[in-house]
């Protein structure tokens, strides 16, 4: 299979959030705008994640997927909040082609055996949060905000024993720094996991992925956050950024100042597959 | 404009198949009972889940008849993905099912027997999910230029279990997994199935769906 390149989208109450170590969410705008924008750029999948539904037991995504299920072909894989197969259910007639699971399944691994039977593993992706603490790894759920102190690999493994067709790994320790790829974390998923992983947090430029897609094997794509949705405001008109609820400072402080930010490019996708073409990396076409 | 139906038991991701179906100009209709049946010009079989899961389905709907019936009427038929897989005889998912048997073949897991003794993670993960090329079948005896096939090409997929190539006759395009040639979309007679998702795959997808309703055209105007 081609490497893939999916565009991470965290929301909350329909806007586009995006924070640091998945803390100090600020408000980015409408994330139709960047679904469609990264759909114009052949990215291979787009991942939106509902960050509250978790914490308040209820699903926002719906009327952003189906608004994106409608506009663009760039497959969904949707997740936060689900909980039950009729969840699934429900997210798949709303528009989305695969869910992902990760408080109920640290709540309740046996919900991934039971969701697998009924709508096959390729359909039933895994993601685990992982933070660096106290000298190991320990999984994050509710969005980073509870602390399951288990043993990632041992976890990692039992997912997949239990059917889940892809683990969705992200170190949170480096989750919207833009400080590239965390190693550590990299180094400690097996290699013989037999199922696709999809490894996100940090990445700050074209050559972290390019490092990725060449010395780990193991690694089917990536996630990307902050760098893509900077580099996609920043070439937003600022009378385009549509007023929003939340902690809109940041949006506005770019309307009126035109803060400077870090080194972004026009079409972060499409200079990311050109980056990755001349490194002889195999990508959609 | 030909009215396509696409069959909902309860497995698919209707949406996307719509939206794309209004892409290429056709008009769609949800297929929920027997009587939707009638007068459509094609039939649109979608599918996600698990084989045995959407064979009861579709029993539980009474649709295996309807399906049949509309197929030896000789109006065209696309299954995708899962509903391509239940147009062949039999599946070995989870337990030996019977499928709709328009088509001769089996379903079996990518994986297979023949690939344990191989390192799965040399030969891909599975399940397949993302873009894979498709190619021409070896010893094909189909007389399609590749110019004048949307099947070859990069495609979405998401499959662990599939249908082996043995140089069958009506295999337009393959693709390759461990050691073996795998159909990737099969167009015998009025019978279409793709393994990928057209409707997820950008502009080679609208293609396909486009060769769909020239066929359902043709049908039409005999």
């Amino acid at each position: 299979m081609k490497f893939r390149l999916v565009p991470r989208l965290d929301i909350k109450n329909n806007d586009l959030v995006k924070g640091v170590k998945m803390e100090g969410l600020r408000v980015l705008g409408d994330p139709s705008v960047f679904c469609l924008s990264y759909n114009g750029q052949y990215v291979d999948e787009l991942m939106l994640f509902d960050t509250v539904a978790s914490l308040y037991g209820r699903n926002n995504l719906d009327s952003v997927v189906t608004m994106v299920a409608n506009e663009a072909s760039t497959p969904l894989l949707i997740g936060g909040g689900i909980r039950t197969c009729e969840d699934v259910r429900n997210a798949l007639t709303k528009g989305a082609d695969r869910i992902f699971l990760n408080t109920a399944a640290l709540n309740d691994p046996k919900i991934i055996d039971q969701m697998v039977s009924e709508f096959g593993s390729s359909t039933i992706s895994v993601s685990i949060d992982a933070s660096f603490q106290d000298g190991r790894y320990v999984a994050l759920a509710d969005c980073g905000r509870e602390v399951f102190d288990i043993d990632i690999v041992a976890w990692m493994e039992e997912v997949v024993d239990r059917g889940a067709g892809e683990l969705v790994v992200t170190s949170v320790d480096r989750e919207g720094t833009e400080k590239g790829f965390d190693q550590r974390l990299l180094e400690l998923i097996p290699q013989d996991l037999s199922v696709p992983v999809l490894f996100g947090g940090g990445c700050s430029e074209a050559m972290d992925v390019v490092q990725i897609a060449k010395n780990y094997d193991h690694v089917s794509g990536v996630l990307i956050g902050s760098w893509a949705h900077y580099s996609t405001i920043l070439n937003q008109q600022p009378n385009k950024l549509a007023e929003r609820e939340g902690n809109t400072y940041f949006l506005n402080s770019l309307v009126n100042h035109r803060v400077e930010l870090g080194p972004y490019v026009t079409e972060p996708f499409l200079e990311l597959r050109n980056k990755l073409s001349s490194h002889g990396i195999e990508l959609r076409e | 404009m030909c009215s396509v139906g696409v069959v909902d038991y309860g497995t698919g991701n209707i949406r996307s198949i719509v939206r794309a179906l209004n892409a290429t100009g056709i008009c769609p209709v949800i297929v929920a009972k027997q009587q939707d049946f009638e007068q459509l010009d094609g039939l649109l079989l979608p599918g996600v889940g698990s084989f045995p899961k959407a064979m009861a389905e579709l029993d539980k709907r009474s649709f295996r008849d309807q399906i049949v019936k509309f197929a030896v009427s000789g109006k065209p038929i696309l299954g995708i993905c899962l509903g391509m897989q239940v147009l062949f005889a039999e599946g070995y998912e989870l337990r030996k099912t019977e499928g709709l048997g328009l088509l001769e073949g089996s379903v079996t897991w990518l994986g297979g027997a023949e690939l344990f003794n191989q390192n799965l993670a040399l030969q891909g993960r599975l399940p397949r999910i993302g873009w894979d090329t498709n190619v021409r079948p070896s010893n094909s005896v189909e007389n399609v230029s590749d110019a004048a096939n949307p099947f070859l090409g990069d495609f979405y997929y998401a499959n662990s279990f599939g249908v082996r190539y043995h140089g069958e006759s009506g295999i337009l395009s393959t693709y390759s997994f461990g050691d073996f040639e795998w159909i990737a979309a099969v167009a015998d007679g009025n019978i279409l199935g793709t393994q990928f998702h057209p409707e997820k795959s950008g502009d080679r997808g609208c293609a396909v769906l486009n060769y769909f309703k020239k066929q359902i055209e043709r049908s039409k105007h005999g």
